[in-house]
């Protein structure tokens, strides 16, 4: 092998290493007695419309309600144009953007990390 | 060498285009959760367009490879971009991983590894896929490939690219130098593939079948068509069609252009290598094969009109022999020209004969053999014994890697600058 192909190949091993330990490590935190009360605590629309302001502001979306206080700053978007959306439904402006793009699988793969319950009536 | 920069120069500018396309030429904030998003995408995009690129050199359009300096460093360039290439996917992998990571495990896991349903995110690890299938045997990462193998698997890249492209089409802010570049280089791919097998091969006969040895042989061939117009030091890619071939009919390999520019005859010498050259000793005369080219710039870039030294190294030699055959049919007005025959003993010496009686009859001719197992490795004393004013010429050197590395490190130490030493390293692939 040539030193390029001797570096590529380390890389490699590297590489496949690192998302195995990822994918591991993602398992077991995952797994059954690990801690999991996401998705069991069911949020009223009457509570989640309490939370409408930039100090406080969950979101609904797809039936799931999320605290999304803390990443509000480092949302692309401008906060005038996010803050109406705090306290409500805000499935359409997920799925849309307001201009008919739904958000990348980036954005959705950050969703579970919010996440606080299910949305009820 | 001005030609050589251009091509370089151009590369450079396509290298940039997407990236400024991107908007990725403004450093966001230092802080991480910006930041690695922002490196993610500036190597995904650096290395789809380095990917895209070596395949769009793939081309090998005769004259073109003259803008980077002839086709054997055109294919290093090749070789150097699907490197870093495929070495930016995988920084680029990691750091869509990192930017996940600033969030939780979870979420980093979720953006590589996504519901099915995210193809473009798949689409991704797909082309990963590919890059690897054909990648590994160019790396010799399970030692050395057989050419034919290599070839065929070396057409996985096309699905590799396609399936980049897809990849970054859905997620880019900006489509229109993916669309750009993937163009060219399915137009690329479409002509090696599809038409200059049609297009731009030219056949010719073989008139003459000369062996110089017990695994050498030199074929002289006639044009059916229109000649090819060639240069000292060019090579060609050569395709037989001759049925009764033992192994490697109908697959292309180079081989250096022997004769000199308007010979009536091309010649090519072939030594028996691998299971296709072998074959090829016991080419039948009057058989077809087809030829692609000229390619190559090896004896044209320097100063002609300084004195030069050849230095010629195994079947290294074969530029040269087509530059000594211009050389004696010039007859005068060339510059001094010494060349340095390397072989390892006389029973290699395939073209000690033709080239003595040339040397002869030209008197700006000096020949020199010199035979590694009797005489030792080519070192400095024997070099300024045999061309004392060797620093002051324009020095072309052409042999196994080895060879030329052992006499570029003798040349530098001499002072000889790197500008006056001319190389060409044959090498498998």
């Amino acid at each position: 092998m040539t030193w390029p192909g001797r570096i590529a190949y380390t890389t490699l091993v590297a590489f496949i290493a690192s998302l195995l330990t990822l994918l591991a490590v993602d398992a077991m935190r995952s797994a059954p007695g690990a801690s999991a009360e996401s998705g069991t605590r069911v949020i009223s629309r009457a509570s989640l419309a309490e939370h409408n302001s930039e100090q406080d502001c969950w979101m609904a979306i797809h039936g799931r309600v999320y605290d999304f206080t803390e990443y509000l700053p480092q949302h692309p978007t401008p906060l005038q144009v996010l803050l109406p959306y705090c306290g409500t439904d805000a499935t359409t402006g997920w799925d849309t953007k307001g201009y008919g793009r739904a958000h990348s699988p980036r954005a959705e793969a950050m969703l579970p990390a919010y996440e606080i319950g299910l949305l009820g009536q | 060498m001005k030609r050589a920069r251009l091509g370089e120069l151009f590369l450079a500018l396509l290298i940039l285009l997407p990236l400024l396309a991107a908007g990725l030429q403004h450093r966001p904030s230092a802080e991480l959760p910006v930041l690695l998003p922002w490196l993610a995408r500036l190597t995904g995009v650096l290395a789809l367009t380095l990917i895209l690129l070596a395949g769009i050199l793939s081309i090998r359009l005769p004259g073109m490879d003259r803008w980077f300096g002839g086709l054997t460093r055109l294919w290093a360039i090749h070789h150097g971009l699907g490197w870093a290439g495929f070495m930016l996917v995988m920084v680029h992998v990691w750091l869509v991983a990192g930017s996940g990571l600033v969030q939780s495990v979870q979420v980093s896991v979720n953006m590589l590894f996504p519901p099915l349903g995210h193809w473009p995110v798949w689409a991704g690890w797909g082309s990963f896929l590919a890059l690897l299938v054909f990648l590994a045997p160019s790396f010799k990462f399970f030692g050395e490939p057989r050419y034919p193998r290599w070839k065929r698997l070396h057409l996985v890249s096309a699905l590799a690219l396609l399936l980049a492209v897809v990849h970054a089409l859905s997620l880019a802010a900006s489509i229109w130098p993916w669309l750009l570049l993937g163009t060219a280089a399915a137009l690329a791919y479409g002509w090696r593939k599809l038409l200059s097998p049609r297009l731009a091969r030219r056949t010719y006969r073989v008139t003459e079948v000369k062996h110089l040895g017990p695994d050498m042989v030199e074929l002289g061939l006639r044009a059916e068509g229109r000649p090819m117009q060639h240069a000292p030091g060019q090579f060609i890619y050569l395709t037989p069609r001759d049925p009764a071939l033992a192994q490697g009919r109908g697959e292309e390999h180079p081989y250096t252009i022997a004769s000199a520019p308007g010979a009536p005859l091309l010649r090519v010498g072939i030594k028996a290598l691998g299971d296709g050259t072998r074959a090829l000793q016991n080419l039948s005369p009057d058989s077809l094969v087809q030829l692609e080219g000229p390619y190559g710039d090896f004896m044209g870039q320097g100063d002609a009109s300084r004195a030069a030294l050849w230095i010629g190294g195994g079947i290294g030699i074969a530029p040269f022999v087509s530059a000594v055959r211009a050389l004696h049919q010039a007859r005068q007005g060339q510059p001094p020209t010494h060349l340095i025959y390397l072989v390892n003993n006389d029973s290699e010496a395939y073209y000690q004969q033709e080239l003595q009686s040339l040397a002869q009859e030209t008197e700006a001719l000096q020949l020199n053999l010199h035979r590694r197992d009797s005489e030792g490795l080519l070192d400095e004393a024997t070099l300024r014994a045999l061309c004392p004013d060797f620093t002051e010429r324009e020095i072309w050197i052409c042999g196994p890697p080895g060879l030329t590395r052992h006499l570029k490190t003798l040349l530098h130490a001499r002072g000889v600058p790197g500008s006056r030493i001319h190389s060409e390293a044959f090498n498998l692939l």
